[in-house]
């Protein structure tokens, strides 16, 4: 009796117990280690080329089982190469493989693929014929295409990525489907009709969906005309990814029609309770986004978690479309039914070029769009977790503020002694201006764009949806600070910057940022989680925040 | 700085991690762990040019394998791109010095002879070297059968002890030398082509005069 309450108990905490709590828990008993440890270890594996972030203080890291490389500052492709191998060779003769509940393959593992992949692939072989797996996700393309037929084949599946509509007639196989990934690759791809299996298997059953269009220029609209005709509605679904974009050249005649009434007809938008929208339209004087959000912001009365991505088919430095981009979305926000009370999750991702150079980068434009956000946030009273993936990129375009950052910033004891450092590494280095087709001087603008690009890379590659930044623990990453657009020294500079410079680097942004999570702090009330561009901060109930990993 | 990775391989428990401890952090483990995959060290060393009679620094990138048979496969991604090889053996073991030459064999087939320095290492001289004591055994592998094969194979060779340290400064030392030599020659070589305008030339790139105009010392 005892022994139950116990192995009941730890179950409910293991999404909160690492690998190596679990490890060390195994040790404790015989029981303990058959009856719970080793299932949950090897329920959930996620190999990834680098290894994850661990903290005492979070449980991001917890759930699941990290296969990576090696654990190292400085470290060659080569020498990861050695250690992730090594670590699924193992895996792959473990005894344990029926134990595999769940398992993601990551994109750009190996350096060497020809040497590695074998292996990857004696793994997957070995996984696909115990048929056991609820989810294999493979982000490598290679990959995913070689296993594509025969990852549909597995009859346990509760989550599976199709591309166009090739595979959907043997969907019916997979009787407990609830998460399906949809792919759009070829907007004039051939849509077979469905059968009446999978028909019911998608309306019935399926509660998240993300349909996208692999092509930014195309949008999520011809999927759901194709569902339409076919007389599909996704009845139980809960979750949604589509992209609405109107792009230069990528017009097309979902747009005749009215984009609300066409998803309207699929989903019963009312019930969606997360959503994830990558908007954009590029022409000036055209109203279609406007129109879409005013439409679908009152239909949506159960939201919860909504995350809105400025997908554009164009780098864009146009200010002025930054800022109709921010009025329109934070429009769409405020108009949300009851969002003062429903809306839980934020996730705000905008469009930004690699370097940050961006034309009216002006002081007054920053400001404009500051109090644009400092008017809606408030209203968001139930908010709980705001995620701004690349708001450093954002941020870096207005070189007064990345010049505070640097020089006038943070007068703490380690900025003191780091943003020296700083400065001398910014009057050292060049880096390739395309646009200009010449090397010249690095500015902070430039210098803190790609340091949030780099610090974004510690969640980028491991998601689909940016709504799930706080379901993978961030990867170990370290910047040598060269190689962004041929980002170089001076040839007569000795130059000492390497990985070993990037924690601090990732250090002096943290404490950029706590400047914005004072005000955070202030204007949400109920805010427990925060991520800025790869820092994660978690609030307490006394609204005393902490940087977790820097 | 030149910078040389070195592989260290031999059968499971003749003492490659003790060797590079000793090296790196001089240091003896009576009782260390067997290495688990790879582990990765590197340390300095300074060795005089004959020509110029100045120092030269060379730092050794290590790759400490593990010697058991299940680690057999990950070995040619250890040893690719290795500028040099510390293949062990235990002279209190016969079969050790068997599996070194097959080490040797492997390396010499897969990498190559003229681009890597291959130096046959006989440890745990400690164990033998005072006859009459009870904790000495007998020395199982003669010195002149190694080195006769060494001389043979075309491969440094020493005899060492992990746990006093004896010799093992002088191996890397000898390595050192020997892939300087290979280097110099490289070294001038390319000097050359780049005088002649060849395809090794780096573009030197001009450092701008003033900051970008958008900077906003611009």
């Amino acid at each position: 009796m005892l022994k139950d309450q116990l192995l009941a108990a730890l179950s409910s905490a293991s999404y909160f117990l690492s690998q190596n709590d679990l490890l060390t828990l195994a040790q404790v008993s015989r029981q303990l280690h058959d009856d719970f440890a080793i299932k949950e270890l090897y329920r959930y594996i996620h190999i990834t080329r680098d290894s994850v972030n661990r903290s005492e203080l979070w449980y991001l890291d917890g759930g699941k089982s990290y296969l990576s490389g090696y654990r190292a500052m400085k470290k060659t492709g080569d020498q990861n190469d050695l250690f992730l191998h090594d670590r699924i060779e193992r895996l792959s003769n473990s005894p344990h493989l029926e134990l595999v509940e769940e398992l993601i393959v990551d994109d750009d593992l190996f350096t060497d693929r020809e040497v590695c992949l074998p292996v990857l692939r004696k793994l997957l072989d070995r996984l696909i014929s115990l048929n056991k797996l609820r989810n294999l996700e493979i982000r490598d393309p290679e990959l995913f295409q070689e296993y594509y037929s025969r990852s549909l084949e597995l009859t346990g599946l509760n989550r599976i990525t199709i591309a166009d509509t090739d595979p959907i007639t043997s969907l019916g196989a997979v009787s407990k489907l609830n998460k399906l990934k949809w792919v759009l690759l070829n907007s004039e791809a051939k849509m077979g009709s469905l059968g009446s299996s999978t028909r019911q298997t998608l309306a019935n059953q399926l509660q998240e969906a993300e349909l996208v269009a692999d092509e930014i220029k195309f949008c999520s609209l011809n999927l759901f005309q194709y569902l339409q005709k076919e007389g599909i509605r996704l009845n139980a679904l809960k979750s949604l990814k589509l992209n609405y974009t109107h792009n230069i050249d990528g017009y097309n005649k979902s747009f005749v029609e009215d984009p609300v009434k066409i998803i309207s007809s699929v989903v019963d938008v009312g019930k969606l309770e997360k959503l994830e929208l990558g908007i954009s339209c590029e022409y000036d004087d055209c109203g279609c986004m406007d129109a879409f959000m005013d439409g679908l912001a009152p239909k949506l009365t159960s939201l919860r978690e909504l995350s809105l991505i400025e997908k554009t088919s164009t780098e864009t430095t146009s200010h002025e479309m930054k800022e109709s981009w921010d009025i329109v979305v934070c429009r769409f926000i405020i108009r949300l039914p009851s969002v003062e009370k429903n809306l839980k999750s934020l996730s705000i991702r905008h469009a930004t070029p690699l370097n940050g150079l961006s034309d009216n980068s002006l002081p007054g434009n920053y400001v404009r769009r500051r109090t644009l956000y400092e008017t809606v946030l408030p209203k968001l009273s139930s908010l709980q977790k705001l995620i701004a993936p690349n708001i450093l990129q954002c941020l870096s375009a207005y070189e007064y503020l990345m010049c505070d950052l640097l020089w006038n910033g943070c007068e703490c004891q380690s900025c003191q002694k780091f943003l020296p450092i700083f400065d001398q590494y910014l009057m050292n280095h060049q880096y390739y201006l395309t646009s200009e087709g010449r090397y010249t001087d690095v500015i902070p603008t430039v210098f803190f764009a790609y340091a949030g690009d780099f610090l974004m890379r510690r969640f980028s590659d491991q998601i689909d949806w940016d709504l799930d930044i706080l379901s993978v623990a961030p990867l170990e990453r370290f910047w040598n600070l060269h190689g962004y657009e041929d980002l170089r020294d001076f040839v007569d500079y000795e130059c000492f910057f390497d990985e070993t410079t990037s924690p601090p680097l990732a250090l002096v942004i943290s404490h950029f940022f706590n400047g914005y999570m004072d005000h955070l702090i202030q204007l949400l009330p109920r805010l427990k989680t925060v991520v800025l561009s790869g820092i994660y901060y978690t609030v307490d109930n006394s609204h005393n925040y902490t940087c977790v990993y820097d | 700085m030149l910078q040389f990775k070195l592989v260290l391989l031999g059968d499971s428990s003749v003492g490659k991690s003790s060797i590079v401890h000793r090296f790196v952090k001089d240091s003896f483990d009576e009782f260390r762990e067997s290495t688990i995959g790879a582990a990765f060290l590197s340390q300095t060393i300074k060795i005089e040019d004959k020509g110029s009679q100045q120092e030269v620094v060379i730092k050794f990138e290590i790759w400490d394998t593990a010697g058991q048979e299940r680690y057999k496969s990950l070995a040619p991604m250890y040893y690719r791109n290795a500028n040099a090889a510390l293949v062990v053996y235990d002279v209190t073991q016969q079969d050790s010095l068997a599996k070194a030459q097959g080490w040797v064999n492997e390396l010499k087939t897969k990498v190559g002879e003229d681009d890597l320095v291959i130096c046959l290492v006989g440890n745990k001289l400690d164990l033998c070297t005072e006859e009459g004591e009870s904790s000495s055994k007998p020395k199982a592998v003669e010195s002149s059968d190694a080195e006769g094969y060494a001389n043979e194979q075309g491969l440094l060779f020493h005899e060492v002890s992990a746990k006093t340290g004896e010799g093992v400064k002088q191996v890397f030392q000898s390595i050192g030398e020997k892939l300087y030599e290979f280097k110099k020659h490289e070294l001038a070589n390319s000097k050359g082509r780049q005088g002649a305008g060849g395809d090794t030339v780096n573009v030197q790139l001009q450092r701008p005069s003033t900051n970008d105009a958008t900077s906003c010392c611009g």
